[in-house]
């Protein structure tokens, strides 16, 4: 990146561009504005040169990539303490059409719309909020994707086709309304090996992860700096926070392992209409995200507590034993009622899971909140 | 082409444009003047290919815990003679101790063909009918081709989780999170468009 700033002052040195004076009213229509982002027919591969054979149930070979190509994952070692070779023998994100990673010819993928793109953009706490939540003055940074649209002009979020009108969300399907356009949805996936050491040999194993005909609509990650407790001892830091949405659809995720020639691959599980929609922190009501590092290194990753009954941040008054609104405080009782009916939420849900020709049926996990999680790492 | 050798080309092609003499410009010719639009860029990125800055003998290049030395050449991590070698980027998350840190970064990245241009979505271009939209057809935007083929050749960091900032604080403790060490290349194809969009 360092090669483009001599030839920015080189540019800039020998352009001949005119300075005019902005009128009255050209000025009045300039507003602080964020960066608008759109992929366009964008591709990415990672090929090892040594690479399984494919997994999709065809046969053949994938052709491995360049000499020497490989993509080492390291840091990870065995029970003895010895390094295990893990590396990426393919990693793709294109159109959808891809039959799992081994035909990219020609799969191009926009990744956000011109009229809803990919934004990173400095907002006002008061305008998230209402002014007097947890948002209250706070200058936030957010990187979002595109956002959900109402459903007159949307799409279904998890179907390989539709057309406009049939759900929520904004990145469309290939070929939506029959207009011949790849559209905003990728296939992804990663096939990854583990080479354990000779002491363990037998033990080697190939992991593969692909994602059909997806997108992350609706996803974003807000950072902005407060006070909170984030090494649990009851004293405030000041600290950076987050809130994130982290949206993955996807038409189908498929797994499976194989051995590290690819040549004897297990049964795939597949999970069909993939809806995860992840609700992590709520500012609104006092609980963002916090990340600490404690005296041994271990990472700490905590959504702050929901405040408690008292607290003067949810009305200070008190909630009644039965839960009633009558014997309640009616402002902390209708604080935690607007917290449990409008607070953020989790969902993920399946159509249908599959283990080979077997089905599992639907499963889903729905409204799903977070009063308080902790999250440490710690030494095996 | 490294960096050095791309900044000397850049200097050496702004004295070439200077060396013709100056003439007054009037205010009809100037209007008819634009600015060349579009540049590709190839680039080759090497750093701390070797280790860093610090050398094993330097003051304060000890690690108080065990009494090694903490930075050196790579060729001295490999005879075990110091414990890093390479560039340590940290960011703190808050006022405890603890910090986020990619180390021993190094490696090097090289690209070819990447293009800046300014750009006017027009109703020939395809996005799926969304040129066509009022106020999109005409909008100019900054578009970056990405490069077809990104090489890296030995580019390697550790992610790791440390109770200080530097190895060489007392009681300093870390967690490595991850590491990768990425040898050969990418391919890519397509076009970033980057333009405003309004929020007050």
């Amino acid at each position: 990146m360092y090669a483009i700033i001599p030839l920015m002052f080189l540019l800039s040195a020998i352009s001949h561009a005119e300075l005019k004076d902005l009128t009255e009213s050209e000025l009045s229509d300039m507003t602080g504005e964020g960066v608008g982002l759109v992929y366009e027919s964008y591709q990415i591969e990672m090929l090892a040169e040594e690479l399984n054979a494919r997994d999709d149930g065809s046969g053949g070979v994938l052709a491995g990539g360049e000499a020497g190509n490989k993509f080492q994952i390291t840091g990870i070692e065995d029970i003895n303490g010895m390094a295990v070779d893990t590396s990426i023998s393919q990693f793709y994100f294109a159109g959808t059409g891809t039959n799992l990673g081994t035909d990219l010819t020609d799969k191009l993928v926009n990744i956000g719309r011109l009229n809803n793109p990919i934004t990173i953009d400095l907002k006002d706490g008061n305008t998230i909020g209402n002014g007097v939540d947890g948002w209250k003055d706070k200058s936030v940074l957010e990187i979002a994707m595109p956002t959900h649209v109402d459903l007159a002009d949307g799409y279904d979020c998890t179907a390989l086709s539709s057309n406009k009108g049939s759900g929520t969300c904004s990145s469309r399907p290939s070929n939506a309304d029959a207009n011949g356009f790849h559209g905003e949805r990728f296939d992804m996936g990663y096939r990854i090996n583990r080479d354990f050491d000779e002491s363990t040999a037998g033990r080697d194993v190939n992991l593969n992860f692909h994602a059909v005909s997806a997108h992350m609509d609706g996803s974003y990650m807000r950072f902005w700096g407060g006070d909170a407790d984030v090494d649990g001892d009851s004293i405030s830091d000041s600290t950076l926070m987050l809130e994130a949405q982290m949206n993955f659809y996807a038409n189908e995720l498929i797994f499976d392992s194989c051995n590290l020639d690819g040549s004897v691959c297990g049964e795939q599980v597949g999970f069909k209409d993939f809806i995860m929609e992840l609700a992590l922190g709520d500012a609104k009501y006092y609980q963002p995200m916090t990340i600490d590092v404690d005296a041994n290194g271990f990472l700490n990753i905590t959504i702050q507590a929901l405040p408690t009954p008292g607290d003067i941040r949810t009305g200070g008054g008190s909630i009644a034993s039965d839960g009633l609104i009558a014997g309640s405080d009616a402002a902390t009782w209708n604080w935690y009622d607007d917290y449990y009916t409008n607070g953020r939420k989790t969902n993920i849900s399946v159509s249908d899971m599959t283990v080979g020709a077997e089905s599992f049926g639907s499963s889903s996990l729905q409204g799903l909140q977070i009063q308080y999680l902790e999250v440490k790492s710690h030494e095996l | 082409m490294n960096f050095k050798l791309l900044t000397l080309v850049c200097i050496a092609s702004l004295l070439s444009v200077n060396t013709h003499s100056l003439e007054a410009i009037s205010e009809e010719a100037l209007d008819s003047v634009s600015g060349q639009n579009g540049v590709s860029l190839s680039g080759e990125l090497s750093f701390n290919e070797d280790g860093g800055p610090l050398t094993s003998s330097d003051v304060g290049n000890i690690d108080p815990n065990d009494a090694s030395i903490v930075w050196g050449t790579c060729t001295e991590k490999n005879a075990l003679t110091a414990d890093r070698c390479g560039a340590r980027l940290a960011v703190k998350p808050n006022d405890t101790d603890g910090w986020l840190a990619l180390d021993e970064l190094k490696g090097s990245v090289s690209f070819e063909g990447l293009t800046l241009r300014s750009r006017d979505i027009a109703s020939t271009d395809n996005f799926g009918g969304d040129e066509d939209e009022a106020g999109i057809t005409g909008k100019t935007v900054l578009e970056i081709g990405l490069p077809s083929e990104v090489k890296f050749e030995n580019f390697s960091y550790r992610y790791v989780t440390s109770s200080q900032g530097r190895p060489t604080d007392v009681g300093y403790k870390e967690q490595i999170r991850h590491g990768i060490n990425f040898n050969g290349s990418v391919q890519m194809q397509g076009n970033l468009l980057v333009f405003p969009v309004g929020n007050p």
